[in-house]
This record gives C-alpha cells, structure tokens and sequence, in this order.
C-alpha cells in the first residue's frame, strides 16, 4: 500500500466530581431535566463561575497519569458561540494556556507496541443536551449537565491503523478508570472520543488535509468509522480529486460515514481570556504530592504480574483490564494459591460468575481468600474442578465457604477405588462397541467412557482416577 | 484599517444579530470612525506584558472554598421566567432546516 | 411613617407629575417597606441601579428584552444592603445595559437633570444620580465601568464613587464588561456615599475577582482630614481645550485642599491618550461576550421563528442602537485576524496606563482632575455622534483600566450646572480618596474639616 493514514485523537473526559466545574450543582446522569442547575449554570444575567478545586485535582492527576508536564499557571479562555445548550454563549475553558502538555502514552498494538504523544490536556465545562425528539418540531434543553467538568486531551497525530487507535483507546480508558477519575462510560458519554484522520503518500513529511470524526460512542465503532473513512478519502485522491476539511458524523446504524455539510457555517470561537476567573494555579507542591499518590498504572502493572507471577503475557494482560480484578487475583495468590491456577479461575470461573449475576469484581461476593481456599481443595483432589465450579456458584449464593457446601452438597470427589471399579465395569459393560472399537486403536473413544463414568457418578469421580482405571482395565 | 459593508455583514451574522440594510451603512461607517480612532494604538509600538490583568492588584485564590459549595437556590422556579417551558425542558424552535410539523 | 415610606410617597407623588424625571423603572409597594430596621443602614432607603438583581422587583437593564424579567436570585450588594436594614426603595433607569454615558440608551425612555429637565443626568447610572440629587434618598447603587457612577454624579452635583477593582462583589451585578465593572455607590454627601460603600464592600466568595482585603471603616475616612497629603496634578487631563469655567473651578477646588494642609505637585501620566482607545476595544470586546446570553432560551422577551437561527436574530434585534454597536465593535475586534491588532494590543496599552498609575502614585497620595470635559449636556447633543460620546468618557475610563478607585465630589456649577472634581488613589486607598473629597466637601460648605 502506498497510503499511509495519520490519525489523532481527542477525548473528553468527565471527571466524576460531586459539583460542577463552575458551580456547586450536583453533577448526575439521567435526572429529571433542569433538577440541577443555579444561577451560575444556567448562565442567567450577572451570575459568575467559581472553580472547584476536586476538579482541579482530578484534571492534574490525570495528566501525571499521561506522562505529561503540568504547568503551575493556566489560563481560563472563553469559547464564543451560540447553541440552545450552551447557556452563557461561550464556553469556559483553556485555549492557549492549557494545564499540561507534553506527555505519552504507551499501548500494546496488535501489530506490537505503539507510543502517543500527547500535545495537550486542558480543562472545560460541558455543554448542557439538545433532545430532538421530545417536543416534535421542536428542541428541548435539559441544562442539568452544563458545567460538569471535562478534561480534554488532545494527541500527536502519531497514530497509523484503526486498530491501533482502537488499542490505544483502551489502554487510555483503562488508565483512567485505575486513577478513579471519570466513569469512563462512552454510551453515558462520560468518555467521547474525535478522530481527525488523514492520508498521505508513505514516506511523506507533509500532511494531507483531515477529516474529523464525531459522534462515536464505541471503540468499535471509531475503529470501523476510520476504516471506512481511510478508504473513502484513498479512493478520492487515487482518482485525483482533493480531500475537503470537514467534520463528519458516525451513524452507527447505518455504519456509514456521513458529512455534516449543510448550513455550518465555520466557527470563529474569538477566544480571549475568561476575565471573570484569576489563572488557575497548582502549586509544585501540589503536583508533586499528586504525582507521588499516583496509583500503579495499568502496564507498569502488568508488567509486574508477568516478571513477580510470571503469568504469560496474555494472563497479565486480562487480569489488569481492571486494578479491582488485578488485586482480587494478587489476593488470591496472596492467600497461597498457585499463581497460574490463581490466574485461570480469575479469569475464568470468576469471570463468568460475575457475569452471569450482573456483578463486578468490586460487588461479587466471594472473597479472594474463600476463592484461594476453594482451588487448594481442588488441586488436592477433594473436589473435581467441574464441581468446584458448581461450589462457586453456591458460596456466591449463600456466602459459606467452600469445604462446608462441599460437605454440605455432598460434592466430595469420588476416588475410592471400590466405588470407582464398580462404574467402570458397568459402563465396560453397556459399552461393548466402544471398549471394542478403543482396544482396536481407537484410543480416542477413551474420552467417551470417561464421561460415561462421570455421568453414572454424576460428576463426583475423580476423572484422573478414572481414566487410569479405564486404561488398565481396558488393556 | 477600513471595515467593509462585507466585514459587516459577516460580523453581524457572528454575533446573531438581524440588522436592516441601512442599518448595516451606519454600523459601517461608526465603525470605521471608531476604529480610525482605536488605529492610533495599533500604529504604536507597544512593549509585550505578560501581565493580563493589572486591574487585579491581590492574590486571588484559584479555586473557590467549601462556603460556595452550596449553590445559590433558585427563589422562583424555572417556569416562572422560561419563555417556553414544557415538561421541565427549556423548549426552542428546531435548528434551520428540520421543518416545523415533522418529529424528528 | 417611617423614612422609607416618606420617601416611596414622595417619589411616587413627584414621578407620576410633570416633574417627573423618570428616573426609576420600578418601584416598591408599601407592603415591602415593612423590613426589620435593624443594622447600620437600618430604615433607609437605597435606589438601586436596574442591572443589579433583586428579588420582588423586576431586572430590566434598561433594556426591552428583559421587559418585566424577574431575578430568580440576588445579587451580594442586594442582600449586603438589606442585611444592614435598608430598604430598597426602586430599581433606577440607566443606559441599556450600562452602555452609554447619558441614560439616553434607556430603553424606556431618558431620565432627566433634575437641576435642568432639557439635560441628561449622565450615564449609565443616570436614574441613580437623578434620585439622589433630587432628594428621592440620600443613597443609591450604581455601577462604573468606564465613569458610569462618576460622571453622572458630576452632572447630577451628588457624590459618586467607583471603589478598587475587585473591592465589592460583582456577583449578581448584570455584567457589561467584566474586567472593567465595579458596582459603585451615590450619596448626597461623601459620607453617604462612603457609609454605603462599606456596608456593600468586602470578599464574596461567589465572585472569583473579588478581594479577601480588610474594609476599613470608609465613614471615618471622610472626616480624616487632608493635612500633609501630596495632591498630583496630570497635565493630561487639563488639555488646552478643557472648558476655562471647569478648570477655574478644579483650580478653586485645589487651592482649598492646599488651604487645608495639602501639598500639590505637577505630575505626567503619559499613557493617557492610550486609555480611550484601550477602552473602547475591550470594554465592547468583554461585553459582545457577556451579552451572548440574551438569546430567548431561558429567559427575557423570545421573539419566536421558524428556527433557532431566526429566533436569535429576532429576539437581539430588540436591543437598541448603542449595544448593537458595541456588540458589533466587540465582536470585531476579536475575530479571527484582528484579535492580535486590537484586542492585543489594547491589552498592553491598559497594562502601560496602570503603570503609569503605580509610578506616580510613589510620588504623590492621590491625583485630582476634572470628572467630566462638560458640565451635563442637553438631550439629543450627542445621539448621532458616537464617537464624542465616547470621547468625553477620557478622564474617566483610566481608573476603570487600573483598577485604582476614583470618586467625584460637587466643586461647584457652571452657568448653574453641577460640576464635579474627580479623586483618584492607588489601589485599595480609598480612605485617602474618601478624605480628600471629604475636606473638598467641607470646605465648600464653608466649614473647616
């Protein structure tokens, strides 16, 4: 291919505060409309914007997180346009003094890892929401989330597949979830994210006009959306036509990519400097003590479960997909389970547990330590590793431990030998076909009466036993 | 530096204001007159400052104290001063282009 | 009958006559005069400025598009005030939005000179100078973003302060330009005047401008007296065309703070011709900003259309003349491609006109220079040309640049005409302001401090 595309990104973050960037509102999803608004937030004539300083926190605190520099002294900037949801007619925010610059992220790939650089992080109120179909003919404004506060950060153009920025996306959210800054929901819109996308000849310095990408709410769907994008804007110039810089909308729907050409007039934001707020400040001091109280980071994490547990990359990589699931595998292994077990029944038996009762890893009711409990009895054979599973489900039901409803369930594996003989000679026995078809070399048909031992001991013999048993009857 | 009727006419639109042709003639001309004025700054050599503000002559913290926290409480309720308000929605004509009588 | 009610009679009985100055667009009803008296301004009645916003009485800014809009909130000074026991007695006419230097701007109508009926009050704060100078109450509100306070004072012969940037809480204050605002007080006397100021002044954390600075007690600076304090003179505000019969009666003023214990010494503030450039690029840059929103979403008069973009050209088409241009110069100046030129460099050219300020003021304790270029000018004088309205704002709109206080005091009249002189101090000394006009008050009274 002689196309190569290059792509940046811009995410909104909402920082998960009690109040408002500018105001003491309550910031909440899915309220009753216009519940959560004041004077300041409804941009009613003479209110004025005071900063809060959780906002603040949280913003640098997520720009140590991406590596970045935060600068002591930042200026607010009003952004000027006019939208039924943006109450005061600009937008407060940070034009050419942002919060920090400079920073990087680094992501694993699918083609290996990947480095972006991170041009810029700067803070900013939310608008409030435009419903179309509420009143017919009309817009309706809900103002209840017009000053929560967003952090938005703005990429190198350093990015060069879909797939790639579908990576890097996640390792961002990922980021962000472990420093416990924003919930990160992209359908609640606490996560959006913006592509602008370009294409030139490979090997060229220069860049080629770009396109910009809005209204995704998917890691999947950005990535598809750029694939199709990616294609569109090669086919016009392979054909000698010229890309036009414009924003283009994601319809997820349909999976096309659709221009936002119609009456948009190009915005002239005339920013200037927000003269109602003083500079935000943040102290070294500040900074430093934020950088230090910064929690292990999703691949400084990983990296260390593979080096201290020696996990295999792929078990290092699941199991960090959350600090929650990273430390409810590290307490298992701390209550002295075998790491790799450890690992197997986190991701595994776990995993779907949590899924099948719409828990999480912070809300499921077993504890680390009960689950450690419950694979030692596995791997000493007192219970089969498909009864475990079943001794799961019941110690999240009822919260005992495991040796108590083994007990109580009578899930004991079976490897008395007396019992064990007497299944396998009856399956010997109603089996003639098979027991003939495995001495004739079949050895495969081993497995079928294997399970029709387990069926007549409903599930409670040791299936190692039983093979063994099978196997020097058999011969 | 001259404001052409164009200039006008462009700014008018940014600020959202309708304005009548002759109206757009005065504006034009009080326009140049003023900036003719304003010219004779442009045309100094100023010295760059970094100070923006030399209106604020005290330190003024950056973030706002617990004692704000409290939004100010609204004395009358939305619907009393909303001109259209419907369902607890702030309701405005639809953008241009989506026609009056159709639900999107 | 308490003072209030007095004074609501009064009002009522003159405005509704054929002198009638219009100077208040709402008033309150008898029933909300019943107020615990109690506090430093217990009883009295205040008018207060119509872009301040109160509870109970409608928030207009002189403007049609918020015909009959009531605040759902108040502002600081409002509840500073009735903390204190005062009463507010009505909300005064002013330039739409505070823009405009003669309360011709109003959009309901001018207000008159009660020293002469066929003259402006001044602007913007023209009701509220009108209501004390005719002796409606001894205080008002006022707001002064380029001399909006002072120079209807000097028209109106009461006294008019603008305290430091940042001294009172601009919270609740309909914001013109914000880095320029500051609500302002009237009084008849300076200590009216100065009493007012410090009940209204100290920190509101609502207001991120606002100072944690100490209030002194600005009563008693009134009475301090003047003895051994350095009086500059700016050469640039006594141009050669500056009308002789003012200048003999700065002259005059002068002399008696000399006779007082004064010392005078000739100072330059060289960056003086920068200021009205300056002024009229941020001021209108500022406020094309803090206007946007009027739009008829949430609140004031909608004049509905087919579509968004019709109903906010419609719903701003109601805004007057001045305001459509300042929006318009506003919104020039800082568009793509001429940010840099005007409003740039408008920026430096304020920040040399504080310098210029600071320097000086390590010379001497304050400056005192005409309020205004003319006494009050007759109705109609300047509505076609706007750029001499905004020149005569000169000596003015300098400390609004600073941030420094400035206050006018009556020094006389001029083919019977109110004239007033103008004190500027260095940021946060308004006691040094406040005794100046104090001594200039007394001893045009005959009385020695």
């Amino acid at each position: 291919m002689t196309w190569e595309p290059v792509i940046g990104i811009e995410i909104h973050v909402q920082l998960r505060t009690s109040a408002k960037l500018f105001c003491g509102n309550a910031t909440v999803f899915g309220d009753e409309p216009n519940k959560h608004v004041c004077p300041v937030c409804l941009g009613l004539p003479g209110a004025l914007p005071t900063t809060n300083p959780e906002a603040v926190a949280l913003a640098v605190r997520t720009a140590l997180a991406l590596d970045c520099t935060v600068h002591e002294s930042s200026v607010w900037s009003r952004k000027n346009y006019f939208y039924p949801d943006l109450p005061k007619g600009y937008q407060i925010t940070q034009f050419d003094r942002p919060l920090a610059t400079a920073g990087v992220v680094d992501f694993d790939g699918p083609e290996g890892e990947g480095s972006v650089r991170i041009r810029r992080i700067h803070m900013e109120e939310d608008a409030g929401k435009s419903v179309h179909d509420r009143v017919p003919g009309s817009t309706a404004v809900d103002l209840n989330r017009a000053g929560t506060p967003l952090v938005e950060v703005v990429t190198e153009p350093d990015l060069r597949t879909p797939a790639d920025v579908r990576a890097f996306l996640g390792t961002l959210k990922r980021t962000l979830e472990y420093i416990d800054v924003s919930d990160c929901n992209m359908e609640e819109a606490s996560l959006r994210a913006d592509a602008n996308v370009s294409v030139r000849r490979r090997g060229s310095e220069t860049l080629g006009t770009k396109t910009e990408i809005k209204n995704v709410n998917s890691f999947s769907g950005i990535e598809r959306a750029l694939d199709i994008e990616i294609a569109r804007q090669i086919d016009v110039l392979e054909q000698g036509g010229t890309i036009e810089q414009e924003s283009l909308l994601w319809d997820d729907h349909r999976g096309e990519v659709r221009s936002m050409r119609s009456k948009e007039e190009s915005h002239d934001y005339r920013y200037f400097p927000e003269p109602d707020l003083p500079p935000l400040s943040v102290s070294a001091a500040e900074i430093e003590a934020a950088r230090r109280a910064l929690p292990e980071l999703p691949r400084a994490r990983k990296a260390r479960l593979e080096a201290d547990y020696s996990l295999p990359a792929y078990d290092a990589e699941v199991l960090t997909q959350s600090a929650a699931t990273a430390d409810y595998f590290e307490g298992v292994v701390g209550a002295g389970a075998n790491t790799k077990t450890a690992s197997n029944w986190v991701m595994g038996a776990l995993q779907a547990l949590i899924n099948e009762r719409g828990d999480d890893v912070h809300t499921v009711p077993v504890r680390p330590e009960s689950l450690a409990r419950l694979i030692a009895l596995v791997q000493d054979g007192t219970v089969s590793d498909s009864a475990a599973k079943k001794v799961l489900g019941f110690m999240a039901d009822g919260g005992g431990e495991a040796m108590e409803i083994i007990e109580a369930k009578g899930l004991l594996q079976v490897r008395d030998d007396g019992r064990l003989a007497d299944w396998v000679e009856a399956v010997v026995a109603e089996s003639p076909d098979e027991v003939a078809r495995y001495r004739s070399g079949e050895t495969r048909v081993l497995g079928f009466l294997v399970g029709q031992v387990m069926r007549r001991s409903q599930g409670q013999a040791d299936p190692r036993r039983v093979n063994e048993f099978l196997v020097e009857r058999l011969s | 530096m001259s404001v052409t009727h164009t200039d006008v006419v462009k700014i008018a639109a940014l600020a959202r204001l309708e304005l009548a042709e002759e109206e757009l003639e005065r504006l034009t001309s009080e326009l140049n007159g003023i900036l003719g004025h304003v010219d004779q700054l442009t045309s100094l050599d100023l010295a760059e400052t970094s100070d923006l503000t030399p209106q604020i002559r005290s330190p003024l913290p950056a973030t706002r104290p617990a004692s704000v926290e409290e939004p100010d409480a609204l004395t009358r309720p939305l619907g009393s001063f909303a001109p259209d308000w419907r369902e607890n929605f702030f309701v405005v004509p639809p953008p241009p282009g989506v026609h009056r009588e159709e639900p999107e | 009958m308490s003072d209030a009610r007095t004074a609501l009679d009064r009002i009522t009985q003159m405005e509704d006559g054929p002198e009638g100055l219009n100077a208040f667009l709402a008033l309150a009803t008898p029933g909300d005069l019943d107020v615990r008296a109690v506090g430093r301004l217990a009883g009295v009645p205040v008018a207060v400025k119509d872009n301040l916003s109160t509870a109970g009485l409608p928030t207009t800014c002189g403007s049609r598009l918020l015909e009959g809009y009531q605040a759902p909130y108040e502002a600081t000074v409002v509840r500073r005030l009735r903390d204190a026991g005062a009463v507010v007695i009505g909300k005064t006419n002013l330039d739409e939005f505070g823009m405009g230097s003669s309360t011709e701007n109003s959009g309901f109508g001018p207000t008159l000179n009660p020293h002469d009926r066929s003259r402006v009050p001044g602007g913007s704060s023209g009701g509220s100078a009108a209501a004390v100078a005719a002796g409606y109450t001894t205080m008002a509100l006022g707001s002064d973003t380029g001399g909006s306070v002072r120079q209807p004072a000097s028209f109106c012969g009461v006294v008019g302060i603008k305290p430091t940037y940042g001294r009172v809480s601009r919270y609740g204050l309909v914001a013109f330009a914000s880095s320029l605002d500051q609500v302002g007080t009237l009084g008849r006397t300076v200590s009216d005047a100065a009493t007012l100021l410090g009940v209204i002044a100290g920190h509101d954390p609502r207001d991120a401008t606002s100072a944690d600075t100490p209030v002194p007690d600005f009563t008693s600076d009134a009475g301090r007296g003047v003895e051994g304090m350095v009086v500059g003179v700016p050469a640039e505000y006594f141009p050669d065309a500056l009308d002789p019969a003012i200048k003999e009666l700065i002259d005059k003023a002068l002399a008696r703070l000399v006779g007082a214990g004064a010392r005078l010494q000739d100072v330059s503030l060289p960056s003086t011709s920068f200021a009205i450039p300056s002024y009229y690029v941020l001021a209108p840059a500022e406020a094309s900003s803090n206007l946007a929103r009027f739009d008829g979403v949430r609140f004031g008069v909608r004049q509905s259309g087919p579509d968004i973009a019709s109903m906010y050209e419609r719903t701003r088409a109601v805004f007057g003349d001045e305001v459509k241009r300042r929006i318009m110069l506003g919104t020039y100046a800082l568009s793509s491609g001429y940010y840099d030129e005007y409003y740039g460099t408008a920026q430096r050219a304020r920040s040399l006109v504080a310098q210029d300020f600071a320097g000086v003021f390590e010379q001497v304790d304050v400056l005192f220079t005409p309020t205004a270029p003319t006494p009050a000018f007759a109705l109609g004088e300047h509505t076609n040309d706007p750029l001499a309205m905004y020149l005569s704002d000169a000596f003015t709109v300098t400390a609004n640049l600073a941030g420094i206080p400035a206050m006018s005091v009556p020094v006389g009249e001029v083919d019977g005409l109110p004239v007033g002189g103008q004190v500027l101090a260095p940021w946060w000394h308004e006691s040094a302001m406040l005794a100046v006009a104090g001594a200039l008050e007394a001893s045009l009274a005959g009385s020695a401090p």
